[in-house]
């Protein structure tokens, strides 16, 4: 039996309902006409008899009340009942779930035009070269793996390790000189060793600001695409396409100017790419000779920060070089930086 | 149309905007829900219950379903409007309307005359419910002063209509001492 605690021991706000509770038995049907106030107090079981008078009570009270109208109340219904526009009836039981659901579905198409807008403006940013340096490297350089061609940021720097790497950056300001017309306009770094310049079919594709892609070719003869320059027209604003550097064919035999650039030992080596992936700018080709008169293959990177000028090889920028290899014409566009010849 | 209208038609009424229709639906379970709410929030039940009778206009529209359905409803929405009332107060408040500190029954020293005399039966009743466990107050209040069934009372709790049954046998059995000490501290003095 369970001992009974002293009263002045209970809480205050527990009174004494341990002794009660466990003693009474209470059955369905008893319970539930205590609940609608229709057992008589005197029917009811030992110890509820006073519950069963007050639920009597609360019951009476609850059918006898008749609530008065409340016309303000009603009417402040009504107008807030057609203000709903009274769509549909639905079920009771959706009448909870719609506003959840239509919050879900409100949000998710909010954040889909939201993200659709954020990424058509990042893809026009990096379109036109607008994102930050970092962002800008790494967007061109993801995209050039897909054949889409993205502006890279400009080169702040032209020299890696063993790099002159002259990087164009300024197409449209780099002053390009003699070109004949109807030649094709090359970018170039001459190696040393006589090494012919390389020409480039020019123009080379650039955005505006961008910088400009050459191909420096050592060993390779300059190649000319006739009809593709058109003077001494700056590349500008021209289509970011992938320029594939030609196939080297014969060495020039004639050169009509030489870099006045430091020079390099690269006729030896042939790879124009330069040590450093120096950020060149939009598209640029890079090619390998193999030294004086020899050929080698010709690599084309586009739009990546690993474009390297071309001609990294003592191009020491300083000023416009101008060679001719064949029908072709080379120039060497200053980067101003003019690192030294590896 | 009045009360005794067809709880189809008056609701197909009401939801069309017709004013009588919805003043009837309000006095069907106005008085109900006024019970209700003074038992959970006291003197403010009379703001509260404006609040739920304006939400039950505003969603209406959309609701379908007998007249069981509606009072499950409107309970429903009181029921959420006490929890945002109870969120929304000032603890002194709360606490007041806990420990009963103006209008508090105490059912060892207050007789019942008293109380019968101060209270109406179902504040009586609500009173010592406070001295419940939650959940059994809870589904009490709307057992015996809403008046709803058992099955409604589920349906609105949103427990098995066993659990309710249980938990209204334990709050009966419960607020036997507490009617018995003050039906016998009446019977006293008397």
């Amino acid at each position: 039996m369970t001992p009974r605690i002293p009263d002045s021991d209970l809480p205050r706000d527990m009174p004494r309902l341990h002794v009660f509770g466990s003693q009474l038995h209470l059955d369905d049907g008893t319970a539930e006409q205590m609940l609608e106030g229709h057992l008589d107090p005197g029917d009811a079981p030992h110890g509820l008899t006073h519950v069963a008078a007050l639920l009597a009570r609360v019951g009476t009270e609850r059918e006898s009340v008749h609530p008065e109208p409340n016309p303000g109340l009603v009417a402040a219904m009504a107008r807030t009942l057609q203000g709903t526009g009274a769509p549909a009836p639905v079920p009771a039981s959706h009448v909870k779930e719609k506003p959840m659901l239509g919050k879900i579905i409100s949000f998710k198409i909010g954040t889909a035009v939201a993200t659709a807008i954020l990424g058509a403006g990042s893809a026009a940013a990096a379109a036109t070269g607008s994102l930050p340096t970092p962002v800008q490297s790494t967007v061109s350089q993801l995209l050039s793996h897909v054949g889409i061609s993205v502006p890279a940021p400009p080169a702040s720097h032209g020299g890696g390790a063993g790099s002159s790497t002259p990087v164009s950056t300024t197409a449209t300001t780099a002053p390009v000189t003699t070109v004949a017309p109807g030649s094709g306009t090359a970018t170039s770094g001459t190696s040393g060793n006589g090494a012919p310049p390389t020409s480039v079919p020019a123009p080379i594709p650039v955005l505006p600001g961008s910088g400009t892609a050459t191909v420096g070719t050592f060993g390779g003869p300059p190649t000319s695409h006739p009809g593709k320059t058109e003077g001494s027209q700056p590349p500008e604003t021209q289509t970011t396409e992938p320029v594939q550097a030609p196939e080297p064919t014969e060495p020039p035999e004639t050169q009509t100017t030489e870099k006045p650039s430091s020079g390099d030992s690269g006729g030896g080596s042939g790879d124009s790419s330069g040590g450093d992936h120096g950020d060149s700018g939009n598209s640029t080709s890079t090619s390998s000779g193999s030294g004086a008169g020899g050929s080698g293959p010709s690599t084309t990177v586009s739009g990546g920060d690993h474009g390297d000028s071309g001609g990294d090889h003592g191009d020491s920028g300083g000023s416009p070089t101008t060679g001719t290899g064949g029908s072709s014409t080379s120039t060497s566009v200053p980067t101003g930086g003019g690192g030294g010849g590896d | 149309m009045d009360e005794g209208s067809d709880f189809s038609e008056v609701l197909r009424a009401a939801q069309g905007g017709n004013q009588e229709a919805i003043g009837v639906l309000y006095l069907r379970l106005s008085g109900r829900v006024l019970g209700y709410l003074r038992a959970h929030v006291g003197q403010d039940a009379e703001d509260v219950a404006s609040e739920v009778w304006l939400s039950v206009a505003r969603s209406l529209p959309r609701f379908a379903g007998g007249e069981s359905d509606f009072r499950c409803w409107v309970f429903t929405i009181a029921r959420r409007r006490v929890v945002d009332w109870l969120r929304a107060a000032p603890w002194y408040q709360v606490t007041a309307l806990s420990d009963r500190s103006d209008d508090m029954v105490d059912p060892v020293t207050d007789t019942a005359g008293e109380v019968v005399e101060r209270f109406a039966a179902q504040d009586t009743l609500a009173r010592l419910a406070d001295y419940l466990p939650e959940e059994q107050a809870r589904v009490l209040i709307l057992r015996v002063v809403a008046g709803l069934s058992t099955e409604e009372v589920a349906r609105v709790v949103e427990k098995k209509e066993g659990a309710v049954r249980m938990l209204l046998h334990r709050a009966i059995k419960n607020l036997a001492p507490l009617a018995e000490e003050l039906f016998e501290i009446s019977s006293e003095d008397t």
